[in-house]
């Protein structure tokens, strides 16, 4: 009888196990039924289709004479997307348009490959578009779409965002400063440890400063650490060769610094446990009086125009005003070190390898993608909402969000935003970022000689990593070694006082001495004159 | 002639004749249609997967699939021993699982000894639910309680710490508070439920025992100790096998969901390293490696344990 039973249950383990090895294919419907486009995005993923995806759909079937029907999937946090494409990946179940986001499994195995034809057939809008861009900030166009390629073919659509070649900036409290009695934002380490020193003062149980350590510890303290000229999470050109920020000796000035504000008490000593969502709130409730990362549509003081910091604020705190400020610097003769998106912004878009095998398929999301990014009644369709129902035009002709839509969990319910990671969004193309206060932002802040965030007062970086750091093997040393882990690790040491200075000076060691991690950047210079 | 096949009948040895499979099933066909649900969940979720466990012997293509794609021999198995971090997150999570089990595995008996000498049967229901409760809260809230609650500038404990004049540490990125910490808050949210498989085997014990202690004048404590204890040991050791199987799965949810870089040396353990190599890396073939060198520790301890427990109490597993 037991004989018996195992011969049962292994006959149903074979089986089982054939039909998963062999079983995994993508369901394709009938030809002339709709065709269900899985379209995978991230942040304000909404919970079911929407107004906003049937509205899309019929606009879809009338411009372009396919009936379609998209399928929301995708994850709330940017963290949440390497790994749940790794999955879906590993599990033979890619969406058909997802980020790609450099992930080179995904693009070497996930990825559809297409060529440059097919961009310039169909997606003429985008391809114009990201021409224009490439001129504009300088790029070589062939080396850049280059940058995008694998095995011979492109595996993502660039995501040239408009906003990513500036940098981000640093608000501060102005109704905190001035109840301390400063008048101005400061602008030296000296002028900002003032402040601190006032603020504890004043507030001898409260942390002045903090920074989402968990999960986004690349987004700690640029406001200490730029400073050194050197962008410290990224990879910058020093004496013609590439360096990563990280270990540049400067940056033991940032170190001291912020050990010395932690001991202080002005740096919140909960930091590492903080996530992004955190960072934020202690912000807008008013716990913290300086939050860096603040992107030029929020530049300008309005209190009054929803989604910029200072309107959020103003929910909690009615009386709160806020103020850019600018990067402090170590040397006069240092310009301090802003890293920028532009252009090669993460937000990167591919197609899932199994269209490779339906071509008309394949083209047919490409030209929803570029209507999408580049007509205008598409774009603000997918990004705004219904017009009248979601969105109105404003005084200064554009439309504009009405204020019980504004929000993420807004923006999930209406199902628009989601398409954000469509290809260039945010460009000056389109209706966003277009209003009056933020244009003269941008102006008096990055494009004004004398402006804090202008090029005569900042050094922009690019992201100029775009490969895989391998061996001999083709192993990806930087993910073997975990050099990323180790970074956060160690700077999150240096600065609470768990580790000593001198291990700083080890890590240079290791960096310097033709060590393991010297290999890294050896590597990284040898893959980069490929595309010098 | 009759009556002489009849006492040959009764003279032979009565022989058991093993029925057919075909048989069996169709005698037990009820019982088994019983079964049948639990049978498929068992293999479609626990035997079919085992077969994923041969890429820890190949490279990975997602195209070819785990059976076509190429066999690598123990290239995957080498690197466990070339990575430095590896043996740090075995010791880690042998640490942790060793202290849960000696702290937290007679909490619930603990507690459950306890709740069986109360009485009053409204305020027992009521210890009984309060305790269950934690137990369905996922991970996720309770983390963001405990980082609440600890939390020296907006927590209790701050508060209370301040209180009395101290000043608060921020126990979460300790790595000597973090490990008690999971200890700690893994039996509060878990000792309630535990609790539930002794009370159910107490009710099970002859009252006959008690009546006759209390004749001779054993005192609550003395019963406790003498009866009940006794009355739940084998349940006790078939559990403890089990918390055996557990050894090197120290409680991933808990510990991604409380853990920051700052205790990474002393938190980080085999599920975390998996999920960090395997998914957020795409290097399935080397976590799949690691886990499956997990199992068979695990399986070796669990035959150890039954090994052990079945010399010195003669109850076990199998």
């Amino acid at each position: 009888m037991k004989k018996s039973l195992t011969v049962v249950l292994g006959a149903l383990l074979l089986f089982g196990s054939a039909a998963l090895a062999l079983g995994a294919g993508v369901t394709e419907g009938a030809a002339d039924a709709p065709l269900e486009i899985r379209w995978f995005g991230l942040r304000q993923v909404p919970e079911e289709r929407t107004e906003v995806f049937t509205t899309v759909e019929e606009w879809i079937e009338r411009d372009l004479g396919r009936a379609v029907t998209i399928l929301p999937e995708g994850v709330d946090a940017d963290s949440e997307v390497t790994e749940k494409l790794n999955l879906l990946l590993a599990s033979g179940d890619m969406p058909d348009v997802f980020p790609v986001w450099w992930n080179e499994e995904v693009m070497k195995q996930g990825a559809a490959r297409f060529d440059l034809a097919d961009v310039q057939e169909y997606m003429p809008g985008v391809y114009r578009a990201l021409v224009d861009v490439m001129n504009v900030v300088g790029l070589n166009e062939q080396g850049t779409w280059d940058r995008f390629h694998r095995d011979g073919k492109l595996v993502q659509i660039p995501n040239v965002w408009f906003g990513g070649q500036f940098p981000h900036g640093i608000a501060w409290r102005m109704d905190v400063l001035e109840s301390l009695g400063f008048d101005d934002t400061p602008g030296t380490y000296r002028e900002i440890e003032e402040v601190f020193a006032a603020y504890k003062a004043e507030y001898p149980d409260r942390y002045p400063y903090a920074c989402p350590a968990k999960g986004l510890t690349w987004q700690c303290f640029p406001m200490i650490f730029d400073g050194t000229g050197w962008a410290q999470w990224r990879w910058n050109v020093r004496d013609g060769r590439l360096v990563h920020g990280f270990n540049q000796p400067e940056m033991k000035l940032g170190y001291e610094v912020a050990r010395d504000w932690f001991d202080k008490g002005y740096i919140d000593p909960e930091f590492p446990t903080y996530d992004s969502g955190t960072n934020v709130n202690l912000f807008r409730n008013g716990e913290t009086i300086v939050k860096e990362w603040i992107g030029y549509g929020s530049w300008d003081d309005s209190l009054d125009r929803p989604g910029t910091e200072g309107n959020w604020i103003r929910k909690v705190v009615p009386e709160a005003r806020v103020r850019m400020g600018p990067f402090p610097r170590f040397s006069d003769d240092v310009l301090p070190a802003r890293y920028v998106w532009n252009p090669f912004h993460g937000g990167s878009y591919g197609f899932g390898r199994h269209l490779e095998s339906r071509p008309d398929d394949l083209h047919l999301i490409m030209q929803i993608m570029d209507r999408m990014n580049t007509d205008e009644a598409y774009h603000t369709l997918t990004n705004q909402g219904i017009e009248g129902k979601h969105w109105e035009i404003n005084e200064f002709g554009y439309p504009e969000r009405k204020e019980e839509f504004i929000g993420i969990d807004a923006s999930k319910q209406i199902g628009a935003g989601y398409f954000w990671g469509a290809l260039y969004s945010y460009t000056p193309h389109t209706a966003d970022w277009q209003h009056p206060g933020v244009l003269q932002a941008l102006e008096d802040f990055h494009k004004n000689p004398d402006g804090i965030y202008s090029d005569t007062n900042i050094r922009r970086v690019p992201t100029n990593r775009f490969f895989p750091i391998t061996d001999e093997n083709g192993d990806d040393l930087w993910a073997k070694m975990d050099v990323s882990g180790q970074m956060e690790v160690l700077f999150v040491e240096l600065i609470t006082g768990a580790k000593e200075m001198s291990a700083f000076d080890e890590w240079l060691a290791r960096w310097e001495e033709g060590g393991d991690l010297h290999v890294v950047e050896e590597r990284m210079n040898v893959i980069n004159l490929k595309f010098q | 002639m009759a009556t002489a096949r009849s006492a040959a009948r009764f003279a032979a040895p009565l022989e058991y004749r093993k029925p057919s499979l075909l048989k069996a099933l169709y005698r037990y066909r009820y019982m088994l249609m019983l079964m049948l649900p639990g049978i498929v969940y068992f293999v479609v979720f626990h035997y079919v997967p085992i077969y994923g466990a041969v890429l820890a012997f190949k490279d990975y293509d997602v195209h070819q699939g785990i059976m076509f794609s190429p066999w690598v021999g123990l290239k995957h198995f080498r690197r466990l021993f070339e990575q430095h971090d590896v043996a740090r997150v075995f010791w880690n999570t042998v640490e942790i699982s060793a202290l849960r089990i000696v702290f937290g595995f007679p909490m619930p008996i603990i507690l459950a000894l306890l709740l069986n000498e109360i009485f009053n049967a409204r305020f027992k229901r009521a210890v009984q639910t309060i305790s269950y409760l934690p137990h369905f809260l996922s991970w996720v809230v309770v983390a963001g309680l405990i980082t609440e609650v600890l939390s020296p500038g907006r927590g209790v404990y701050g508060y209370l710490m301040r209180l009395i004049g101290a000043e608060p540490a921020v126990l979460l990125t300790s790595r000597t508070w973090f490990v008690p910490i999971l200890i700690v808050s893994g039996i509060w949210k878990e000792v309630g439920w535990g609790t539930i498989i002794y009370l159910a085997t107490m009710s099970s014990i002859n009252p006959e025992l008690y009546e006759a202690a209390v004749v001779d004048g054993a005192s609550r404590w003395r019963r406790a100790i003498s009866i009940t204890l006794p009355g739940i040991l084998p349940v006790i050791s078939i559990l403890l096998i089990l918390s055996m199987t557990q050894i090197l799965s120290a409680g991933f949810d808990q510990i991604f969901n409380l853990y920051n870089p700052l205790v990474y040396e002393v938190a980080d353990i085999i599920d975390t390293y998996i999920y960090r190599i395997g998914l957020q890396r795409f290097d399935y073939e080397f976590s799949t490696a690691v886990a499956l060198t997990k199992n068979v520790i695990a399986l070796v301890l669990v035959l150890a344990v039954n090994g052990i427990v079945r010399r010195f109490t003669s109850y076990g597993l199998w």
